[in-house]
């Protein structure tokens, strides 16, 4: 039940910035909603959960992107379980830990992908790190640090009501 | 102790999995990649009516001095197209005349499939749009796509009622083209940074600041004449051989909302004379 809510948040990430993407786009770079939302879940889930969620978003922008089939799901996949073996080391209830946390995901993803695209089909897109990437992961830290402050909040609403 | 191991396997299998994913031919792959976007098909077209239906109602908030000054902006601009489509009949039909003469091969004809545009590429690192027209409304790869303002791209991935387009600016995307006005060639490639870099211009080649860029026709999937952009830079190449210019794209690629697909009329054409080094049909 849980994995299918989590597809589902996946999917709606990348829907949105499928169809949105130019309502956010500052100097043709718009930020990353589908690995923000893997960084989120993939932070309390522990590794094997965290790979599964990084495959499941990697997958999913490998049907909707362009690029070739498999290379989402290796570099996301990758942050999922890299995320996974943070669960409980960092402190990630807090917002800006999140961030900066998100803003690293961004450039590993990038490095992942950049690397398995020159590897399996010797395309090189390492061009585009300083101009799209570097520019992404200050986008996604920024819209990271209000997410995770709203996500953040909601939680603690939750839990005070439960209590 | 069973769990654990059934676990590891499982594990395993998933990445033996995406190996070979990743090993497949380039082709099986995009088929592979076509018949899973079948899921999404749905998801895409209703999020991107929903999207379309937003736009539209907000873009119905207008005040009535902008209604005004865009009603005179476009009534001048009637009556001066009036004038130039007079012009251009009488070349038509002298055209058509002096064709006839000299009994010229017709130019092949393209019907012209609307579609719209309900989403773009998740990642930031290619140029792509999704259109809503699929394999069930005849749409195949390589198909030109255009907009009222110029070339858009080409067709790279089709599902079922959803294809995939490769912008111009793309920097996998190839077109053949030539200047308008001194017919000197050259092949626009896509730049990733929002300009197109004309490539492979003699250096004899005439061509200035603000000379207006159309399609070769050249290498067979991209008709004659469809305008690409404007001239805003030339310079000669770092092995000063060649002349380079940077092309601005006539479409403003953030704001499309419909195109047109040109689905050609003639039976499927013989690839004796497409030229891979002209026209580089190959995606990412």
């Amino acid at each position: 039940m849980k994995l299918l809510i989590v597809t589902a948040c996946f999917l709606a990430a990348a829907l949105v910035q499928s169809i949105c993407a130019d309502a956010f786009m500052i100097r043709r770079v718009s930020p990353d909603f589908l690995l923000i939302a893997v960084v989120f879940c993939s932070l309390r889930a522990g590794w094997q959960r965290g790979l599964l969620f990084g495959l499941i978003a990697g997958f999913i922008c490998d049907v909707l992107s362009l690029g070739r089939m498999g290379l989402f799901a290796v570099s996301m996949g990758t942050c999922g379980l890299l995320l996974g073996f943070l669960t409980f080391r960092v402190y990630f209830e807090n917002p800006l830990t999140q961030s900066l946390i998100a803003l690293l995901v961004t450039l590993l993803n990038a490095a992942v992908y950049f690397s398995a695209a020159d590897l399996f089909y010797q395309e090189s897109l390492w061009y585009l790190f300083l101009n799209h990437v570097v520019p992404q992961s200050i986008y996604n830290f920024t819209v990271g640090v209000i997410l995770f402050t709203f996500m953040h909040t909601y939680e603690r609403k939750r839990l005070i009501s439960l209590a | 102790m069973y769990y654990r191991r059934k676990k590891s396997w499982v594990w395993l299998f998933l990445i033996a999995l995406l190996l070979v994913v990743l090993s497949l031919p380039h082709e099986t792959s995009r088929l592979f990649k076509s018949a899973a976007t079948v899921i999404f098909d749905p998801f895409l077209k209703s999020a991107g009516a929903v999207s379309g239906a937003f736009n539209a109602f907000t873009g119905t908030f207008v005040t009535r001095g902008e209604l005004l000054r865009e009603n005179r902006f476009l009534q001048q601009k009637v009556d001066a197209l009036n004038g130039e489509l007079n012009k251009l009949r009488e070349t038509a039909s002298e055209n058509k005349r002096l064709s006839e003469l000299l009994e010229f091969k017709k130019r092949e004809s393209y019907n012209a499939v609307p579609a719209q545009v309900i989403g773009r590429d998740p990642s930031n690192w290619y140029e792509a749009i999704f259109i809503d027209k699929g394999s069930v409304h005849g749409i195949a790869p390589d198909m030109p796509v255009v907009s009222a303002q110029g070339l858009v791209g080409k067709i790279v991935e089709v599902s079922r009622s959803v294809s995939k387009v490769l912008l111009v600016l793309d920097k996998n995307s190839r077109v053949g083209a030539m200047v308008q006005s001194s017919r000197d060639y050259g092949i626009i490639e896509g730049t990733s940074s929002g300009v197109c870099r004309m490539n492979y211009l003699s250096r004899s080649a005439i061509i200035s600041i603000n000379d207006l860029i159309v399609s070769s026709g050249l290498g067979g999937v991209y008709p004659k004449g469809l305008v690409i952009g404007k001239v805003v830079k030339v310079a000669i190449d770092e092995f000063d051989l060649n002349k380079y210019a940077d092309i601005e794209p006539g479409c403003d690629f953030s704001k499309l909302e419909e195109v047109l697909i040109l689905k050609s009329n003639a039976p499927e054409p013989s690839t004796d004379n497409i030229s891979p080094a002209q026209e580089n049909r190959t995606a990412p």
